[in-house]
């Protein structure tokens, strides 16, 4: 939680306060990043651009956002940019099915799934539900929060991310399957 | 309730928004639905899952890394809104030729680089050395077939001039012959070519002789002014282990093995032409300088022992 304060003084031209709420924010800023681009070159790349934007609009935060809403804002606008520019968007319409209860579900349950295989599954989400599941899990957002960082309405936000777990379970649910035959 | 309502309800269950009659509601329908019970579960365990991924950290200070572009933002009283246009040209860079180029570098990047230009080419020599020779391969079809092919022909120029650095380290390549000939050629014409830098334009097979020459005058010079001509340089490191090859076009540095001339490292393409490679005496550090199509430069530093990019 980054001091009002310091905020405050940030904006008020202080130089020093900038660079130090610029440090508090870092991690931040580069976690999201990195579970949206999924590669650490370009998370580096897009939390330094991230950060450069920050110090150059710090004047225009007002406080009636949360700090840290506005500052994911400005940073999944930046790798949302990024991904578009990096690859065509794949189309996920394959996956976009209701659940499906398999005969195995108890077994498959037990199994747990490696982080590697969540990120990886992350990185299929259509843009908008990544950057959903990104915010409700790495940056514990409520629903209202995500809302106010992605300027979505926040049935839009529930829908992204419910949609977005089913598709993740059912990536996951797929890859366990493909694993146990191949 | 049907089950589609029940996963909506489930759905928000994990997320801790139900009250206390929505979820007995929730409880009840999977206590008789064994389906439901499982498809709870299953999002259960994902919800946790995702809860427990790593909260990486990057590996250096990032903001460390921006201080002296900030410093250069400050100094240029870009900071805190007194210029938000100066502020954004620096953040994002409006779309430039070396933005739209992006497609084409990501296409050849996934291309082995140096082989994959050493045979397209071989192949434009062959097809058409008489051409080439010339120098008057403007009308060469098969060099240029459209003039959307542009970017990508600039991309196939740049590459030639790292596979020519290559050369110079005694690369074995079965177009290796074809290239060297080419080299003399071209060195007995140097002086003529650095004159027709300025007029080269759009012709490409003009910006290949540019490229080329570099590797054969040793490297080591300024990049050339005329924006379109894109010298590679290149920097033997003082241990003699390496050596730097800037390949500018696609604007990514390459390091590679003098003793194996094996590939090291290549950096991500930078917004811009990198230059003035600097070697730290103990060959740990190479400093480089990466100038955008604006002219400002920012200055980075590659550590050869964890091959960190840094700004400094």
């Amino acid at each position: 939680m980054v001091e009002p304060a310091l905020i405050k003084a940030a904006q008020a031209g202080d130089r020093e306060a900038l660079v130090t709420l610029l440090r508090e924010i870092e991690n931040q800023v580069y976690r999201t990043a990195y579970y949206l681009l999924n590669n650490e070159q370009d998370a580096l790349d897009a939390s330094q651009d991230a950060l450069i934007r920050i110090y150059t609009k710090i004047g225009s935060y007002e406080e009636k956002a949360q700090f840290r809403t506005w500052v994911q804002r400005i940073v999944t606008n930046i790798c949302i940019d990024k991904f578009r520019r990096k690859k065509p968007s794949v189309s996920i319409d394959e996956h976009e099915m209701v659940f499906q209860a398999g005969d195995n579900v108890e077994t498959e349950v037990l199994s747990a799934y490696a982080a590697e295989e969540i990120r990886e599954a992350i990185g299929k989400l259509p843009e908008h539900h990544r950057t959903v599941v990104v915010l409700r899990y790495l940056q514990d957002f409520s629903y209202n929060e995500i809302a106010d960082s992605l300027n979505l309405p926040l049935n839009t936000v529930k829908s992204y991310l419910f949609r977005a777990r089913q598709q993740l379970q059912t990536l996951l649910h797929d890859y366990q399957k493909g694993g146990v035959r191949g | 309730m049907k089950c589609q309502e029940v996963m909506e309800l489930m759905q928000r269950y994990i997320d801790g928004d139900l009250d206390q009659q929505e979820t007995s509601l929730m409880m009840e329908h999977a206590d008789r639905c064994s389906d439901c019970a499982a498809m709870l579960a299953r999002l259960q365990k994902l919800s946790s899952e995702l809860e427990q991924l790593p909260r990486v950290v990057p590996k250096f200070s990032i903001v460390d890394s921006i201080l002296p572009e900030l410093e250069r933002l400050h100094a240029a009283g870009a900071a805190i809104g007194t210029s938000e246009a100066a502020g954004d040209s620096v953040v994002t860079p409006s779309p430039s030729p070396v933005r739209s180029n992006r497609p084409a570098r990501q296409l050849f990047r996934k291309i082995s680089g140096v082989v994959a230009a050493g045979v397209v080419v071989g192949l434009l020599l062959f097809t058409n050395p008489g051409e080439w020779l010339q120098r008057g391969g403007s009308s060469n079809d098969a060099a240029m077939p459209s003039p959307a092919s542009a970017p990508m022909a600039k991309q196939e120029a740049s590459l030639f001039s790292a596979s020519g650095a290559m050369e110079d380290a005694q690369v074995q390549d079965q177009h290796g012959d074809v290239l060297r000939n080419k080299s003399e050629t071209a060195d007995s014409g140097e002086a003529d070519i650095s004159e027709g830098s300025a007029g080269a334009k759009n012709m490409m097979p003009e910006e290949v002789e540019i490229a080329q020459n570099p590797t054969l005058t040793g490297g080591g010079e300024e990049p050339g002014v005329s924006g379109l001509a894109v010298p590679a340089e290149t920097a033997d490191s003082p241990n003699d282990k390496w050596i730097a090859v800037a390949v500018e076009g696609n604007g990514t540095l390459q390091i590679y093995g003098i003793e194996n001339n094996e590939l090291v490292y290549g950096t991500e393409p930078k917004e811009g032409r990198i230059g003035l490679l600097v070697w730290s005496a103990d060959s740990a550090v190479l400093n480089f300088t990466v100038t955008d199509a604006d002219g400002n430069e920012t200055q980075w530093q590659l550590d050869m022992t964890t091959f960190a990019e840094t700004k400094r």
